[in-house]
């Protein structure tokens, strides 16, 4: 019998699985072009993301900002194998030695506060604890303002028979 | 999770997020760097090395074109003598041209008449250029292969057209022979000396202007790749132009892989039957 493959709509609102969670926010507040940073908050697949594999990720800015031609957000999941005690080495204003987990692609415009960039594709959710790791490469700092986080987010999606 | 196996995707990057490379694909033997643009420039996939802007002055910005999103490059005369792109160095791209067989390979799309010579995708050290792949050699609309830094082999006139998917492979098959393939096709096939002893500092180049170029390209590079010990064959360069993502693997491939395969509900003999069997499976068709 046909079965149509959809999208699940879950218990939120907004068209996300569960409700979106911001994973980042106040550690972005002025962070320099090539500068990186890691979350405060920790994400579990079950406590967070409703176990949901793949997510849809943006960028708000919390004040204006205005790239260079070919700048973007690289955002890694920096996992940890013993349920958040340890995470995976950084170093201050050098990526992770693997691709991005995605990207958020800007174009060379002035960014108002409010400003919303989604990422590149999908994401896909990871499985153990893991914070988020970015590395700003807009070519721009970020905002300063302290009342309005830039942040970035992520809701949850998922699919079903 | 079973991952599909997708027939063929075309020379349109098939979407716009992160892939990883499917090392049990023929193509992914000896990769060492691809550098694929993943709408902000290109990243290393082989080893996640994110790209360095060096001339910002050479870049337009993020565009879409038909053959999807990346950085387009901005033509015109050399301001500084800077490649606009580079991938940070390793010890497989310093050694590349070391000794043959190797393979280099850029996927582009033109959108303006060169002005002068360009280079399209390169490696270079400040001085030297080891591989190098190029336009307008001796005509606006050629195409130029460059081996163990030696000199510039142009195709005839009349191959660089605009806006159009081109694909350059270059092959040294040994340290004199080499194989040129345009669009899959072979091209050329100059007798030069392919084996160059790298510098410590060699590292990928998208859009410089190194070595005896003048200006830059107006266009895209989706993706500049090196094979290290491993000589393409035909088959690989018509492979290569006609579905070049193929030894990709997406996340949204694997989002629609979490469904195959599922069993329904009615129970199946499982012994072996003359009989023509139900579909146990459901099957996803994709565009």
């Amino acid at each position: 019998m046909a079965t149509n493959f959809l999208q699940a709509t879950g218990g939120s609102t907004t068209g996300f699985f569960v409700s979106a969670v911001t994973l980042i926010s106040s550690e972005l507040v002025s962070l320099a072009s090539s500068a990186n940073v890691t979350s405060a908050t920790v994400v579990t697949s079950s406590g967070t993301f409703g176990q949901a594999i793949w997510g849809e990720a943006w960028l708000y800015m919390g004040g204006a900002v205005t790239p260079l031609a070919g700048g973007y957000m690289a955002c890694w999941w920096l996992r940890s194998g013993d349920g958040g005690t340890v995470y995976e080495n950084t170093t201050a204003n050098i990526q992770l030695p693997r691709p991005p987990d995605f990207v958020i692609p800007a174009s060379t415009v002035a960014y108002a506060s409010s400003g919303t960039l989604f990422a590149s594709g999908i994401v896909k959710m990871p499985w153990p604890s893991a914070k988020l790791f970015v590395q700003n490469n807009l070519g721009a700092a970020l905002a300063s303002s302290a009342t309005q986080y830039t942040s970035i987010k992520i809701g949850p999606v998922a699919v079903q028979y | 999770m079973q991952i599909p196996i997708i027939p063929h995707r075309g020379q349109k990057k098939p979407w716009n997020s992160i892939p990883r490379i499917n090392w049990a694909h023929p193509l992914a033997r000896n990769l060492v760097s691809y550098g694929y643009d993943v709408g902000c420039g290109p990243i290393d996939l082989v080893r996640g090395s994110l790209r360095a802007i060096n001339n910002s002055l050479r870049i337009t910005g993020i565009r879409s074109s038909q053959n999807g999103s990346g950085l387009l490059y901005l033509g015109g005369a050399a301001v500084t003598q800077a490649n606009a792109v580079s991938l940070p160095t390793s010890s497989s791209v310093v050694t590349l041209t070391n000794a043959a067989p190797y393979s280099f390979a850029c996927g582009t799309m033109l959108t303006v008449v060169p002005a002068a010579r360009c280079t399209i995708f390169s490696t270079e050290d400040g001085g030297a250029t080891p591989i190098q792949l190029s336009t307008f050699n001796a005509s606006n609309t050629d195409f130029g292969f460059q081996f163990g830094n030696g000199t510039d082999q142009a195709t005839a006139s009349g191959f660089a057209t605009l806006n159009i998917f081109h694909t350059l492979l270059g092959v040294a098959l040994t340290g004199s022979t080499t194989a040129c393939y345009v669009d899959g096709k072979l091209n050329i096939s100059p007798a030069v000396t392919t084996t160059f002893t790298g510098a410590a500092n060699t590292k990928p180049d998208f859009s410089g202007i190194f070595s005896t170029s003048q200006a830059f390209i107006d266009g895209h590079i989706y993706y500049g790749a090196l094979w290290k010990n491993r000589a393409l064959t035909a088959p690989e360069a018509r492979k290569l132009h006609d579905d070049p993502y193929c030894f990709l693997i997406y996340p949204e491939d694997e989002i629609f892989a979490e469904n195959v395969a599922v069993t329904t509900s009615a129970i199946f003999p499982l012994v072996p039957s003359w009989e023509p069997q139900p579909i146990q499976t459901k099957v996803i068709t994709y565009g």
